[in-house]
């Protein structure tokens, strides 16, 4: 199974930016490999809440290489910015795609017509009112509800867009891969052993790490573990106060306070499950 | 086949608040509901209804197939849109960034958008995707004859940068709990600020920072011989202290710290630093409101909070140093909450350059015909005590844990969002020392705080330096 | 003794703020009596803030050297008046002295805190059998996990769930309040252990074996701003870096101490605040008496920190309903010239070329702040 994940390349920054996913079927796959990302759009008939967001789904960039390091995802990569390009595109294809607009919101009307006529038959037979008597009474009421329905019906703003694969799309898929490695150095490697677990790993840093580490998907686990940012196994002295009030806090928080690094280099030969971290815990006894 | 609800529903996202998400659980089913019904629900996510770790039964694996059907069912069920004749089409206009809107029309208005002279009506890119998300306007982009939908992908992808991107989702997050937010380099209306125009106290300014030198460096001067005086070996053979205090005072001149502004004055006086510096990218996003009714959008005073965005796994920007934050508060302009409670604020700020209360009273004549539905007071206030009616020592220790000229961090976790508030503090100037009572020892210490008012002591204005340096 | 109970004694125990006393004893003058002029000047010419004898500090050690006072009197009068250092054998105060003759029943002239060293015992006491109960708790809370796996293997029903869930929940509030009423004065009788045996000398006496350890800044402020100890500053400085110094080895020591410095002068408490991940806390008057206010890190001005450093430190002093504050420590002048001062010994410039600024930092949550 393949997603495909655009992403916006900010050449004159030399920046990716955030990936994103819009599409509701793409984001159930991702979620059974176990790549939940953060949703960050309003969910409109709950829209003065953020905990519970609709599309869409934000990803962080060791969860994009990972996808595509295990073939999961298909990069479709854009140059920023990008308006004067999809203008002259959507010029160009405007009769094209003012049709199948139209279209779709036809077929939407179409779909909504028939569902609300339907209730409105089902109401009325309900109520007992279809017998051959109140005919006339039951013909009006079926013309003024049509009226309603015509009135009352719903134009979608579509999540997923139409125009997209008209734009020109950038060749520098190594570029931008290399980039994602280096930005995310040595977290990626903790990021994908710990993901060869079957962890699930969200942002961490209101928890006091890099990342926070689910034993399954989140709307049934608690998260057990917040991991720090790698460090270098061999040469990076750990400081002692951060260790003590980072296990401090994750006693208080009720999640182990884990810290690890590249322990051996990876061998070409090894098989892609091997972990090449080693990641140590730390808590504080006598707690209870 | 989707069913949209039109209305906009309300939805109280439970009073745990500061519970972070990870540990409220996310109970979908609640909203899912709402598809059904058009009635608002109070959710309020359960807690402790999780697994330790994953036990293969199919009793778990029940209950997570619900709820991620709970939560696939709504996000595919809650489609964005609107009712044909409420919709209100916004065209994006590449060349400017902004979104046009012909015919405008709804309560965004009175928050957000922008009319020019000419009367029409622009939102900015931010307000449009927000708007668009709710489904409040739907987009466009024009081509000659024809008006082509735009997808909120397609919005997204319009985002110049990862800074724009982060800078929307803290837009949005703050939108939807009610606050009201402008960018803050936006200067398209009457803006309001704190300080009077550059032209009223130039001249003053000069004298005071000449006449500040020498007396800073007069002071320097004897606290240098105070210091080595007192830290020298002779110190406790030739002088006696009859106190604790005068011990302190003794040792509390050797370490300068830094003088911040607390009143009205010191801020009228401080070096203000309206030109952005150079080294940093850190600058204020964002001016907020809090929910409020009277709100004018053409000239709505002094911001409540100023929001300062970080990004924290951008490899290209860091956490703020001092000199950062310390440029920020030196920028900040809002109704600063350390002053004076009960501060008129029309009569202490500027507004277009003139004060703010002969600014208003010029539109309310312009408008004396319009039927006026201001309320000169917001009736949400919640009514406060007032610090003066405290004890000193609790007004001490206020000041010291709530600091003066404030902002808020948002912090961007790829896709996670934080808040921290950053005060300024000075313990330099606030003595804590308690000083025994030399001839009557008390029997019963139940009126310690009698005791102690008189020892405590009021703000000294002690350091080194009195001009900032840069 | 819990915080905020002050008693006459604790009252008179505490007097004094710092360990150099201020002269508090002058007769009355009585401005048109000559008799009480010359007694007032005969007392103000005797008298001075010195202390009698320095307290004699030992440091052990040299990469990680440890300050140390052996005498018995010497630790309870530094702890008495400022609350500087801690027991090595104990939490803070140096009870252990005392704390042991009373496990042991031994009857001692000689203790000076056996008040605190009783209320000690007690908390002791207390705090094991609390740890206990959590222990006993989560054992029965890891029984009935175990029942409801086990129905869930069995394939019960949702409905069947929660059932079990609620009866479960019910029984261990039951549990718990039945721990709680257990009686707390549960007096186990004090066993001797053969270790213990060590413990006594031929006197029949506790052998000395706690020392007070003070932090390297507070030996600095012992030395250097009040004469305390007997180690004069620049032997002090010299044993705590070495003896060349390159401006990297000392400039940690110098920034923590201009900090513990500003604060302690200002009246504070400043004691370490390594048990909150950061560099000191601030008590008002003193560990006895109220709960520690703030929570201190020295920062660097120009070096900023990894952000999740800064979100554990502020959700870890948040949940004890302390203040965050970063105290940002700016040298004035260079290093060169602080160098040229360390090599004079001229420890007041050092210290006077570094500024203070201090920025509170504390979580925001926006739905709490709408109105």
């Amino acid at each position: 199974m393949s997603v495909t994940i655009h992403i916006l390349l900010n050449k004159a920054a030399d920046e990716i930016v955030s990936q994103l996913v819009f599409d509701v079927e793409d984001i159930k796959k991702l979620r059974k490999l176990g790549i939940c990302g953060i949703l960050m759009g309003t969910l409109p008939p709950a829209s003065q809440q953020n905990v519970f967001l609709s599309v869409p789904l934000r990803l962080m960039m060791e969860e994009t290489l990972w996808l595509y390091e295990k073939g999961y995802a298909k990069l479709v990569l854009l140059n920023s910015p990008i308006d004067a390009n999809l203008a002259s595109k959507v010029h160009e294809n405007s009769v094209k795609l003012s049709n199948i607009s139209v279209e779709a919101n036809q077929k939407s009307f179409e779909s909504q017509r028939q569902y609300k006529t339907e209730q409105h038959r089902r109401k009325l037979e309900a109520l007992g009112l279809l017998t051959a008597e109140n005919n006339d009474k039951t013909a009006k009421d079926i013309q003024n509800n049509q009226k309603l329905i015509e009135s009352s019906l719903f134009v979608e703003i579509p999540n997923s867009s139409r125009i997209l694969s008209l734009l020109d799309k950038s060749t520098d898929e190594k570029d931008v891969i290399s980039k994602l490695y280096s930005n995310c150095g040595q977290n990626y490697h903790i990021f994908r052993d710990l993901k060869n677990q079957n962890y699930v790993l969200a942002p961490g840093a209101r928890f006091g790490g890099r990342f926070i580490a689910y034993p399954g998907d989140p709307l049934r686990f608690h998260s057990h573990l917040t991991v720090q940012n790698a460090i270098d196994y061999y040469n990076d002295p750990i400081d002692l106060l951060s260790l003590i009030g980072g296990s401090r806090l994750g006693t208080t928080v009720k999640k182990l306070w884990v810290i690890g690094g590249i322990k051996s280099e990876k061998d070409e030969t090894q098989v892609d499950n091997s972990s090449t971290s080693s990641f140590y815990s730390v808590e504080w006894a006598g707690f209870g | 086949m989707s069913i949209a609800i039109p209305a906009n529903i309300q939805i109280s996202a439970g009073e745990d608040a500061d519970l972070e998400d990870d540990e409220q659980t996310q109970d979908w089913s609640e909203i899912a509901k709402l598809s059904r019904t058009n009635e608002a629900i109070a959710v309020i996510p359960k807690r402790g209804e999780k697994d330790f770790e994953p036990d293969e039964t199919n009793m778990q694996e029940l209950l997570l197939y619900r709820a991620q059907k709970a939560m696939f069912d709504t996000l595919t069920n809650f489609i964005r849109g609107s009712i044909i004749k409420s919709q209100v089409k916004a065209y994006y206009i590449p060349e400017t960034h902004l979104a046009y809107i012909p015919q405008p029309r709804g309560n965004f208005m009175n928050t957000m958008g922008r009319a020019t002279s000419s009367g029409d009506f622009f939102l900015q890119f931010h307000e449009f995707v927000y708007l668009a998300e709710r489904g409040t306007v739907t987009p466009f982009i024009k081509t000659e004859e024809l008006d082509i939908p735009l997808s909120i992908q397609d919005l997204y992808v319009l985002f110049k940068d990862q800074n724009e991107l982060d800078t929307f989702a803290i837009y949005a997050h703050l939108k939807r709990l009610g606050f009201i937010v402008t960018s803050a380099d936006d200067t398209s209306y009457d803006t309001t600020s704190f300080y009077a125009p550059s032209s009223v106290c130039s001249k003053r300014s000069h004298l005071q920072l000449l006449y500040n030198a020498l007396t800073g460096s007069l002071a320097q001067q004897k606290i240098s011989l105070h210091n080595r005086w007192f830290f020298s070996p002779w110190n406790f053979y030739f002088q006696k202290y009859t106190s604790s205090p005068q011990l302190y005072r003794g040792l509390n001149t050797l370490i300068p710290s830094t003088n911040i502004p607390k009143t009205v004055i010191d801020l009228r006086g401080t070096f203000r630093d309206t030109v952005q510096n150079e080294n940093t990218d850190l600058k204020i996003n964002f001016n907020v409101w809090k929910p409020q009714t009277n709100y004018k959008k053409k000239s709505p005073g002094l911001p409540d909070y100023q929001v300062v965005i970080y990004n924290k796994n951008d490899p290209s920007s860091h956490f703020p140093t001092y000199s950062e934050i310390k440029g920020i508060f030196n920028s900040l302009d809002y109704k600063f909450e350390f002053l004076q409670e009960g501060m008129d604020w029309d009569a202490s700020t500027y507004t277009n350059g003139i004060k703010r209360s002969e600014y208003l009273t010029s539109l309310k004549s312009k408008a004396k015909q319009k039927k006026s539905s201001d309320n000169p007071m917001n009736k949400n206030v919640k009514t406060r005590r007032p610090a003066s009616s405290f004890s000193p020592q609790v007004q001490q220790l206020r000041r010291l844990r709530n600091g003066f000229r404030t902002f808020l961090l948002a912090i961007m976790d790829d896709g996670i969002i934080s808040f921290v508030k950053i005060s300024e503090a000075d313990f330099g100037s606030e003595n804590v020392w308690h000083s025994p009572m030399l001839h009557k020892v008390r029997k019963s210490p139940f009126n310690r705080n009698k005791k102690n008012g008189k020892n405590v002591e009021g703000p000294q204005k002690f350091s080194a330096s009195t001009i900032e340096k840069k | 003794m819990s915080k905020g109970k002050s008693n006459y004694t604790s009252q008179l125990r505490y007097k004094f703020p710092l360990p150099i006393h201020p002269i508090d004893d002058l007769p009355l003058l009585i401005l048109h009596n000559p008799v009480s002029w010359i007694c007032y000047l005969y007392k103000y010419m005797k008298s001075h803030n010195r202390l009698q004898k320095r307290i004699h500090v030992e440091i052990n050690g040299d990469s990680f050297p440890h300050i140390l006072v052996e005498d018995q009197g010497q630790m309870i009068y530094l702890w008495d008046n400022g609350f500087f250092g801690t027991g090595q054998l104990s939490r803070s105060e140096p009870t252990w002295r005392s704390r042991t003759s009373i496990r042991l029943g031994i009857n001692d002239d000689t203790l000076q805190n056996e008040q605190s060293a009783k209320s000690q015992v007690a908390l002791e006491k207390l705090t094991e059998r609390r740890r206990q109960q959590r222990l006993e708790f989560k054992r029965e809370r890891d029984k009935s996990e175990k029942q409801l796996l086990e129905l869930r293997r069995k394939g019960g029903s949702i409905e069947e769930e929660e059932a079990l869930l609620e009866k479960e929940r019910e029984a261990l509030r039951e549990y718990k309040a039945n721990q709680l009423l257990k009686s707390v004065d549960e007096e186990e009788p004090n066993e001797l252990r053969m270790e213990d045996e060590n413990l006594i000398d031929e006197n029949g006496r506790i052998i000395k074996l706690e020392s007070l350890q003070l932090m390297p800044v507070e030996a600095i402020f012992l030395s250097y701003a009040l004469p305390v100890i007997d180690i004069p500053i620049p032997e002090l400085m010299e044993r705590l870096c070495g003896g060349t110094v390159e401006y990297e080895t000392i400039h940690k020591l110098i920034t923590r101490y201009v900090a513990y410095h500003h604060y302690r002068s200002h009246g504070w408490c400043v004691r370490s605040g390594i048990k909150f991940g950061c560099d000191y806390i601030l008590y008002k008057r003193g560990p006895p008496f109220q709960h520690a206010e703030f929570c201190i890190m020295v920062m660097d001005a120009e070096v900023p920190r990894d952000y999740t450093w800064y979100s554990t430190v502020a959700r870890v002093t948040g949940g004890a309903r302390k203040t965050f504050v970063l105290c940002y420590v700016q040298r004035l002048v260079s290093q060169d010239k602080i160098l040229e001062a360390w090599d004079r010994k001229d420890f007041t410039t050092i210290f006077s070329s570094y500024k203070v600024a201090e920025v509170i930092y504390k979580r925001w949550v926006p739905g709490k702040n709408r109105d």
